[in-house]
């Protein structure tokens, strides 16, 4: 096991290092100079000089990407150019409510999703399943702004029982702010839970059809074992690596997802934070988005494999005869 | 017992009627789709979700276990009747160690049994079934295992409660020639030990005639003879049965082309009235399809359902 996970962070790190350097590329090919933002009438070509040189956009590409990764090994992201101020120490509580936000509607999916799939698979056909079947249709193809606006609509300005934008209120005591926050949390998160439910109760389910046929089911039955020691004992586990594996795939959907999310919702992440940055032409910090974002699904992924290759004895097993 | 497709219950296997005897081992023969595997399936009430029982009745110790609720069976699986399957590599689960698949048995049915008492004895059965340092493979994964050592670890399985009866599902269909022999010596080892009583499926006489006393044909979901390994292999009375025993290459036998019996086995969808066998069948008479032909007793013990050597009379 020790092996599979050094291999997998060498392979994850890899990654980065290729999404970082995307981004370095993306940032400096878009269209208009990242000066032009800065450039007043009452600049003299000197003044814009100096500009460029402070900037280090003076220097030919190959060392300019020499300096930015030279940078981002001592965690230095630049500095916007909108607030003045370090892009890492912009983006590092932004990061933490984004984080929140993500982690507990991830959390709640898979708590409904997976005994949802379950039950559905469980009962091919009948009711409960077809219900399942259409909610699935309906989550896979909703639109998080439309949904995110029929929301806030509805519980926020028809009944006013939740907040209708934020984190948490600005006069709100320190006392209350757990509860308050929470409160808050309540439509970004069911927003993102919707549009994500789907997915995992749609592959909790139809790998949960798929185990149910295997031969080893009919093994556990033959040795006596009853319904519910074979579905959570024997199937559950064998259905539980695709699902796991297109949670990972998930994540990165779900952070684009959050870009608009956070965005009706006014939540104050990275996704809104993005939304800002392109509007205001801040590039350093978007390229700190960016590279912070890349980092957090490639994180992400690496945990979805370790906890595949713990499910799955034949992954590690496998990962180890071939080293 | 039949198939429901579309609302249609196609007949797959009827007049199915046959008695393992305590002790003894009971091989029964068929080509594939003849409906071994789903009479033994029935026996354990494992039938696939489309099979419907239409009638009839498994007695099992003089008690029907058609009539029994499934926590009953539940009881009775992997503890009075067990089942070895063919497929051996798909047939554990390829998450669990093996060892956690065998103490299973245990853990339902033996309750009284602890963790480390447990584990002893998933041990001991392991090296029962011949598996080489089984405190080692305890621990493994079905994939670590080659197949052979895999049907030991389904035979274990199996035979952890002592079954009165064991259900074997071509258990050497999927092993080599040699591992063969070992696994059919090893199962018949083991039937002395339990004195249980062993109902083996195989499409293979050479197995039947090492293993089995008493022999019962299938053809197309049918009982077509039945009797003593003697009688069916000495003086087989159904044409069907000629045929096979006709078609195992001999060592002494001349050197021309090999017997087949013409045709296939026709699907539940295609059954013909009368004989199943008629259409492929060489004693064949025009009468022979007009109505199903009785299991007649041509000799004590031995009975086989054909019009033509059977009965003696015509529908």
């Amino acid at each position: 096991m020790f092996q599979y996970i050094v291999m997998r962070v060498m392979k994850g790190g890899l990654t980065f290092l290729a999404a970082v350097s995307i981004t370095f590329l993306i940032v400096r090919l878009m269209p208009g100079d990242p000066t032009t933002a800065f450039i007043s009438d009452s600049m003299t070509p000197q003044d814009v000089q100096a500009l460029n040189t402070s900037l280090g956009l003076d220097k030919p590409l190959p060392e300019q990407y020499a300096l930015f990764l030279r940078n981002l090994a001592h965690f230095e992201l630049g500095q916007s150019f909108f607030y003045k101020q370090p892009v890492g120490d912009i983006i590092a509580p932004r990061l933490g409510w984004t984080l929140l936000l993500i982690g507990t509607s991830l959390l709640i999916t898979l708590l409904i999703g997976i005994p949802l799939g379950v039950h559905s698979a469980r009962h091919k056909g009948k009711g409960v399943d077809q219900a399942v079947s259409t909610m699935i249709v309906l989550g896979i193809s909703i639109f998080i702004p439309l949904l995110a606006f029929v929301l806030v609509y509805v519980f926020s300005l028809e009944l006013g029982l939740t907040p209708v934008g934020g984190a948490f209120a600005p006069d709100v005591e320190d006392s209350e702010l757990i509860s308050d926050v929470a409160r808050h949390m309540i439509l970004p998160t069911v927003t993102l839970v919707v549009v994500n439910l789907a997915q995992i109760v749609l592959y909790t389910r139809s790998s949960m059809l798929d185990v149910l046929k295997e031969d080893y089911i009919r093994t556990a039955r033959a040795k006596g074992v009853d319904d519910r020691g074979v579905i959570w004992g024997h199937a559950l586990r064998n259905a539980m690596i695709p699902t796991v594996t297109v949670t990972g795939l998930m994540l990165g959907k779900m952070v684009a997802g959050a870009v608009l999310t956070e965005t009706v919702f006014s939540w104050p992440g990275v996704g809104s934070m993005i939304y800002e940055a392109v509007q205001k032409q801040d590039f350093p910090l978007l390229q700190g988005a960016f590279i912070v974002l890349a980092f957090s699904v490639i994180l992400m992924t690496l945990v979805t494999d370790l906890v595949v290759a713990w499910l799955d004895p034949r992954i590690k097993l496998h990962a180890e005869s071939t080293r | 017992m039949g198939f429901q497709e579309d609302e249609h219950v196609h007949g797959l296997i009827d007049n199915l009627c046959f008695a393992v005897t305590e002790g003894s081992v009971l091989g029964v023969v068929g080509e594939s789709g003849c409906g071994k595997s789903m009479a033994a399936l029935s026996v354990m009430r494992l039938l696939p979700s489309a099979a419907v029982v239409q009638g009839g009745e498994i007695l099992f110790n003089g008690a029907n276990l058609l009539a029994k609720t499934e926590a009953e069976m539940e009881k009775i699986r992997g503890r009075d009747i067990a089942m070895v399957f063919q497929e051996p590599m798909t047939s554990l689960n390829p998450v669990h160690t093996v060892g956690r698949q065998i103490g299973e048995v245990f853990r339902i049915h033996r309750s009284a049994m602890g963790a480390e008492e447990r584990r002893a004895a998933t041990v001991a059965l392991l090296g029962e079934v011949g598996i080489a340092n089984p405190e080692q493979r305890c621990d493994q994964y079905s994939h670590q295992l080659s197949g052979g050592m895999r049907q030991r670890v389904m035979i274990a399985m199996a035979v952890a409660c002592g079954p009165q009866l064991l259900l074997a599902d071509e258990p050497t269909t999927a092993l080599d020639g040699t591992i063969q022999a070992q696994v059919l010596a090893l199962m018949q080892e083991l039937k002395q030990q339990t004195q249980g009583s062993i109902m083996l499926i195989t499409h293979n006489l050479g197995v039947v005639a090492e293993t089995c006393n008493d022999v019962v044909i299938m053809y197309a979901g049918r009982v077509v003879e039945s009797g003593t390994i003697g009688h069916i292999f000495d003086q087989p009375g159904h044409p069907y049965t000629r045929g096979l025993l006709a078609s195992i290459p001999s060592l002494a036998g001349n050197a021309g082309e090999l017997f087949s019996i013409p045709g296939t086995v026709p699907s539940a969808e295609s059954f013909e009235p009368g004989c199943r066998f008629a259409p492929r069948c060489q004693l064949r008479r025009e009468y022979c399809s007009r109505e199903v032909p009785p299991m007649t007793e041509i000799a004590p013990g031995h009975a086989v359902a054909c019009w033509v050597t059977g009965s003696g009379r015509q529908p």
